[in-house]
């Protein structure tokens, strides 16, 4: 009797399963559908599928054909670390990819079997059969431990094959998961940064009651005049403010997208019930101003930012007087 | 492929009559509620008739609880101004979020020649205002 | 195209009459707010569901809102679909351009709701009905 041809029906399943967990992001997912599949695919009855975490443990994520009441003992038990695998990890028990530790070579905390063997049973319910999952980098991450062959036979290493292809897809998806989730923490801080210069840089500054000043510096592109235009709205309904002066001394150039923004925050306002005024336009933004057919008859326009405060005072309908008249 | 109940989101929309408060010469009005479209008609046509009943000179339409502004509503807003401009009443919208501000901008409607003040107060000094321009 | 898209939840809502058109915005802002968009976002979905919503209503009489929570190439977004039988749109370029109404609203409907969403997709066929699926992605 041949037990080590590779089952092709096995095989199939499992590299479906493999296939089908590499979308997956969710780590506790990828990790119990694995140990699920060896149950249901292969000839092990049990599985475990543990994650290398940062600190050097082993945790206990995926869990298959284990009773609640053994799942909850497994992850109550202390984790088991890399340093602790090393003496089982050696080419003396290396089947394949895999390591089969027969029950009285090495001494392994672990759920005892409750399964009643026959004697001519080649497998022990002591042994165990660990297959190591590595990155592409050839770095373990994680391992699947499996027990219970329905055969009661020892593994092959053609035997294990299916299992061990499904293991490198594991891997992969592991790793695959980790990278995604770095790279989403990165975009989240770079997001954040970005958000605070772009507050940094639309100051709308109080000056006096009722009165908001706008001060632009630098190049606007259109999604900082987007945040520029909310800026200004939310800070005019909540300091009830009746005029915004936007100075664009510090603008050197304003194109067609930014020049459009503009305008649409001055109609913005305005129908908060606030007036805008814009000042410091250089003879560059004024020539692309009139070449754009931008309409300035809606646009109050003040040659510098002390005109404009007086425009804005005058609104508000205060006046500046020397102390001497 | 997952799926979850319906929200409930059937809460009921008030279909009563949106409140038209006279005060002094002026009507002021308060949307408190999202309004379907016949409601928002019913409102223009409400407000027409009160202006006619009570000689009103000014009116306030305070949208400060209004979550949104549709092109039907910013349409009626805008109409019902014109309208009661043509029965010699001004109409001062009152209160815009600057969320609805944006969105109505961009949705391209800037309600030309509608009145607007940031809140109900504001409102009633830019009518006594205009009216005594008129008066003038 | 649709294949790209990963759907993680969904609803759907069917606009009968005009009440329901308050209905289905409320219920799109609902799910705005609970996939945490900022409230300039949430008043942009509002309002472009209530043009798209309204078309339903006034030109086919029924239809249905379809609201779909989806990922695609990393990002979350809130995808809402409009779908009706009536009688389709005949000259969609007119449809889409600035001013053009049929009665109700100024003729921003389309054009302004495309404006406030990331994504637009109109479908029409004379006699058999209109699909719109617009999409508005959460910022990364």
């Amino acid at each position: 009797m041949n037990h080590s041809i590779i089952d092709y029906k096995e095989l199939r399943a499992l590299i479906s399963v493999g296939t089908s967990i590499i979308q997956e992001t969710n780590l506790e997912t990828i990790c119990q559908r694995v140990a699920e599949a060896v149950v249901k695919y292969s000839k092990f009855q049990r599985s475990v599928v543990s994650i290398l975490e940062p600190d050097g443990t082993l945790r206990r994520v995926g869990f298959g054909g284990l009773t609640d009441e053994q799942i909850t003992k497994l992850k109550q038990m202390k984790r088991s670390t890399m340093e602790e695998k090393k003496n089982i990890f050696s080419d003396k028990f290396r089947v394949g990819q895999s390591y089969y530790i027969p029950h009285d070579q090495v001494s392994l905390e672990g759920l005892k079997s409750e399964k009643e063997y026959s004697p001519n049973h080649e497998w022990h319910p002591d042994d165990f059969l660990f297959i190591p999952l590595y990155s592409i980098g050839g770095e373990i991450v994680g391992m699947v431990s499996i027990d219970d062959p329905v055969d009661g036979r020892r593994p092959t290493e053609e035997g294990l094959l299916p299992l061990e292809m499904l293991a490198n897809q594991t891997a992969a998806s592991i790793e695959n998961s980790r990278n995604t989730k770095k790279l989403q923490e990165m975009l989240v801080k770079l997001r954040e940064q970005q958000k605070v210069v772009m507050e940094l840089s639309t100051p709308v500054i109080r000056i006096w009651e009722r009165i908001l000043v706008l001060p632009l510096i630098g190049t606007v592109d259109s999604s900082r005049a987007m945040q520029i235009m909310e800026n200004i709205l939310i800070r005019i309904s909540e300091t009830e403010s009746a005029v915004v002066i936007i100075d664009i001394t510090g603008v050197p150039i304003i194109d067609t997208l930014v020049a459009s923004h503009l305008i649409k925050t001055v109609a913005a306002v305005k129908l908060l019930g606030a007036d805008t005024i814009i000042t410091g336009i250089n003879p560059e933004v004024a020539q692309t101003l009139v070449h754009l057919g931008v309409d300035l008859k809606e646009i109050t326009t003040k040659a510098n930012l002390s005109k404009g405060i007086e425009a804005a005072l005058d609104i508000t309908g205060l006046t500046v007087t020397s102390k001497d008249s | 492929m997952p799926r979850i109940s319906s929200i409930d989101s059937r809460r009921s929309i008030v279909n009563q009559k949106i409140p038209i408060l006279k005060i002094k010469d002026y009507l002021i009005v308060p949307i408190q509620v999202d309004m379907d479209d016949r409601l928002a008609l019913q409102l223009q046509m409400d407000i027409l008739k009160q202006i006619e009943k009570c000689n009103s000179r000014g009116v306030i339409i305070d949208i400060s609880v209004i979550d949104m502004v549709d092109s039907y509503l910013g349409r009626i807003l805008g109409d019902t101004a014109r309208m009661a401009g043509l029965m010699d009443a001004r109409v001062v919208i009152a209160g815009m979020q600057p969320a609805v501000a944006i969105t109505l901008v961009e949705l391209g409607l800037g309600l030309e020649g509608v009145y607007t003040a940031l809140n109900l107060e504001a409102a009633i000094s830019l009518l006594e205002e205009l009216l005594d321009k008129d008066a003038a | 195209m649709n294949s790209d898209y990963r759907i993680e939840e969904q609803d759907k809502i069917e606009i009968l009459e005009e009440k329901d058109v308050v209905v289905c915005r409320q219920a799109c802002r609902n799910w705005a707010k609970r996939m945490n968009f900022n409230l300039i976002d949430q008043t942009r979905i509002t309002t472009a569901v209530s043009e798209l919503a309204r078309n339903i209503q006034e030109y086919a009489g029924q239809g249905e809102v379809q609201i779909q929570i989806v990922e695609k190439d990393m990002r979350r977004g809130l995808r809402i679909i409009f779908i009706d039988h009536g009688p389709g749109i005949k000259n969609i370029k007119l449809a889409m351009s600035e001013g053009w109404t049929s009665h109700r609203g100024m003729g921003m409907g389309l054009p302004g709701a495309k404006r406030l969403m990331d994504e637009f997709a109109l479908e029409s066929e004379a006699g058999k009905g209109t699909t719109v699926t617009t999409c508005k992605w959460l910022p990364l």
